[in-house]
């Protein structure tokens, strides 16, 4: 089985405390939508999950950061080395959407791969919202972003943004063949870019 | 003493009306910790067990269980196991730096905090693994907490112990007989009441440290402590870690000739102050004439492991006779130019093709045949060594070795007779091991197998001008790496190379320089002025005292009292600038794989 991955990817979730960001990802892995144990993230958490992306198999390995401002100071050190980032608001809050900017900032400034995919999503389309779908995509444009909404509730949308997430990851040239912890075959992408951005972690 | 139990009535009154369940000790003494400082925690834990011992398979399921035993003491939620096991296997961060910024965010005296509950939580279960005492050394150094601290936690930890023997409450005392039903605690009891009547086994009046680092750290230590220990089986526990069968290391003797071994004794170097959660044992090489058998004691006087450390003596006849060999070797055959010469021509590397002085030839029976017998001997004191550590006679903590010239081949044979054991008992048994000069191979797939049963250092020593330990081993090929010549080539996160070449010139300076050796390895401590003020301060005092009491018939009784109260001064002066320095002083331990260790 771990002969067939392709590879290991490593993705993070960013954003605001309570913006749905460990639903999202429950949902994900686990496909389960717990409203009785919303308790807020400590530190950082991990799930594993290996999907399938047109006939490849991907494990992805993502890390589910605190949105609490007190473990502000961990985060950063989790940049290194991703190759996606999710950066969630919520769609029935306002003030998560304004507050994005910090976020985006924080992710520049710390990823170590410059090519990093980046990913917008709105969350909590199930509730009445305040940001509308116009809103959300114009800052993912702005900022060269993909952009997605979802419901970790009702599921709309969370497989659809990890597989959009994936996608664009293994087709960026450069930025996953060099993961050194990985055992893939060489001559499945014997296309790759000799000069790959060597992760020096 | 009195502050202990004032500490341990605190703590039950804050439990609710006196009464204290089992099983709500884990809770006091967590409480404590906000989510973050316990989510650092358990990530500082598996981080440095991390840098131990991912690169060795053997341990893995041990510090899973570690981390996974922690997460559940500090009641984190259960998915917390995936992301703690990530950090283990080196995903995610590369330093513990963020957590231990997050842990001071929280507040400073969680640093000290957490390194306590640490002690405490591996010392209830009645196994302090080596492994344990490693992972604990290295949070330690992480939060800035001196090994001398550490060391001070587990001492209080026993003393908490020792304490809860003698039940405190109703519910407590109900508890403890419900307890005694089961067969097996009432041996244990039994044994613990016994040898705490005696007062030996924890040195209770004897003991310089362990009274009053109970009532110093009790007031620092605050209400959780006392509850983090207080219904275990106290009694059990200790028997456990101290070793029930009897009198543990001290005195151990051959009971019958085993082999080729004639003498085998285990002797406390100096005097034992306390036990401790952790003891060392030193072994000598070869012994001369000037100091017979002293010589097993005299090069460890300034040793400083552990305050209960031991020594081996073993052989004494046959290691008599190669020191004289050697001294005769050294005197009359080979003048010291030609030594000069000699070390010259090893250090240039010319080592297959070196031209030994004909002087040197013609005299090799003389050292060639003890030095024969000795190796033969001494690996096999290493491997009834290695039979006494199973036995766990010392108990449930952790040993160091300490060895030099031949005394470091008994080390390396007890650890290689050890890792040739199946089964996890030989694991978790030895924290350090020092080798120094040691006439054994080189061979790094030799020395690998050492990591399955030393849990902290291994450290080999050597000098690259010691041109009578290459005389010694002339017959091998060029290829035969000896380990006491140069480093054994084994990249790996807790073998320390250490070229001592700077401090030592030939094999018989180890024993001479040994504590310029320990000082510069962090395993004996250098005597700077201040101490040396303070020694001479209170040894004047004492005198003065011994003047004025001269006629009165209970002199001894008073000294020993003042005595006491010298040493308790002294702890609290440690403790305090323990506490408060943020300098770490050379403790033992450095993260072999970060940057400080570079050195060792």
């Amino acid at each position: 089985m771990s002969d067939d991955i392709l590879t290991t990817l490593k993705i993070l979730i960013i954003g605001q405390s309570g913006v749905g960001k460990s639903s999202l990802l429950l949902r994900f892995t686990d496909d389960i939508f717990d409203p009785d144990n919303q308790a807020a993230t400590i530190g950082v958490d991990f799930k594993v999950k290996t999907i399938d992306i047109d006939g490849n198999l991907v494990k992805l390995a993502v890390w589910d950061t605190a949105g609490q401002e007190r473990f502000r100071t961990l985060t950063p050190s989790y940049y290194r080395g991703a190759q996606g980032a999710i950066l969630v608001y919520d769609v029935s809050s306002r003030a998560s959407f304004e507050r994005l900017d910090p976020w985006l900032q924080e992710l520049n400034t710390y990823a170590t791969k410059s090519n990093i995919v980046k990913m917008l999503v709105g969350n909590k389309i199930d509730k009445d919202r305040t940001v509308t779908r116009e809103e959300g995509l114009q800052f993912a444009r702005r900022h060269s972003m993909l952009f997605i909404e979802a419901s970790a509730k009702s599921k709309e949308g969370v497989m659809c943004a990890f597989e959009e997430l994936v996608q664009k990851i293994i087709q960026t040239p450069g930025l996953w063949e060099s993961d050194h912890r990985t055992g893939f075959s060489l001559q499945e992408h014997s296309e790759t870019e000799a000069g790959a951005s060597w992760c020096n972690c | 003493m009195a502050d202990v139990n004032c500490n341990l009535d605190a703590a039950t009154k804050r439990s609710g009306n006196g009464e204290v369940l089992v099983g709500d000790d884990d809770e006091k003494s967590v409480q404590i910790f906000s989510d973050a400082a316990k989510y650092s925690y358990t990530a500082l834990t598996a981080l440095a067990l991390r840098d131990l011992y991912m690169e060795d398979l053997h341990h893995h399921a041990f510090s899973r269980e570690f981390v996974h035993n922690i997460r559940i003491h500090l009641k984190l939620p259960l998915h917390s196991d995936e992301v703690m096991l990530a950090l283990f296997q080196g995903e995610g961060v590369q330093s513990g730096d963020v957590y231990v910024e997050l842990v001071k965010q929280e507040g400073h005296a969680f640093a000290f905090f957490i390194v306590k509950d640490l002690v405490y939580h591996s010392v209830r279960s009645g196994k302090y693994d080596a492994r344990t005492r490693a992972m604990i050394l290295v949070v330690a150094k992480s939060l800035d907490i001196r090994s001398s601290l550490v060391e001070m936690m587990e001492e209080s930890a026993v003393k908490y112990l020792t304490e809860t023997i003698v039940p405190k409450t109703e519910a407590e005392l109900k508890e403890t007989l419900k307890r005694q039903k089961t067969r097996k605690y009432k041996r244990y009891a039994l044994v613990g009441l016994a040898t705490l009547g005696g007062g030996a086994i924890l040195g209770l009046t004897g003991g310089l440290a362990t009274p009053l680092i109970g009532a110093g750290l009790g007031s620092l230590l605050g209400a959780g402590t006392a509850a983090a220990l207080s219904s275990t089986a106290g009694a059990a526990v200790i028997g456990s870690l101290f070793g029930v069968a009897g009198a543990g290391l001290s005195g151990f003797k051959m009971q019958k000739r085993v082999g080729e071994v004639e003498e085998f004794e285990i002797k406390p170097l100096g005097k034992v102050y306390a036990k401790n959660l952790h003891l060392a044992i030193a072994v000598s090489g070869w012994l001369n004439d000037q100091t017979g058998d002293q010589g097993f004691f005299i090069p460890w006087k300034n040793l400083k492991i552990s305050q209960e450390q031991y020594c081996i003596f073993y052989e004494s006849q046959y290691l008599l006779e190669l020191g004289r060999a050697v001294d005769y070797l050294l005197s009359f055959a080979v003048s010291m130019a030609a030594q000069e010469a000699l070390k010259l021509t090893i250090l240039s590397g010319l080592i297959s093709a070196i031209a030994w002085p004909a002087s040197l030839l013609t005299l090799a029976s003389v050292i060639d045949n003890p030095w024969g017998v000795c190796c033969r001997r001494s690996a096999q004191i290493g491997r009834t060594l290695a039979e006494v550590l199973i036995s766990r006679r010392h108990g449930n903590r952790p040993v160091t070795l300490v060895g030099l010239s031949l005394g470091a081949r008994v080390v390396f044979y007890c650890l290689l007779e050890l890792s040739q054991r199946k089964g996890p008992e030989v694991e978790g048994l030895v924290l350090d091991a020092v080798m120094l000069g040691t006439p054994v191979t080189g061979r790094a797939s030799t020395w690998s197998s050492l990591a399955r049963v030393v849990s902290g250092k291994i450290v080999n020593g050597y000098c690259k001008t010691d041109w009578l330990l290459k005389f010694l081993y002339r017959s091998t090929t060029g290829h035969y790496r000896i380990a006491g010549l140069e480093p054994v080539t084994w990249a790996h996160p807790r073998m320390h190379n250490v070229d001592l070449s700077h401090i030592v010139a030939g094999h018989t300076d180890y024993a001479e320089k040994i504590d310029e050796i320990l000082i510069s390895l962090g395993y004996a401590e250098e005597l700077d002025m201040a101490s040396e003020l303070r020694r001479s301060v209170s040894t004047m005092h004492l005198r003065e005292k011994e003047r004025h009491f001269k006629r009165t018939p209970s002199v001894d009784s008073f000294l020993s009292l003042h005595k006491h109260k010298v040493h308790h001064h002294i702890d609290i002066d440690e403790l305090r600038a323990s506490t408060s320095s943020s300098a770490p002083t050379p403790t033992p331990y450095s993260t072999s794989s970060t940057n400080g260790s570079s050195n060792i």
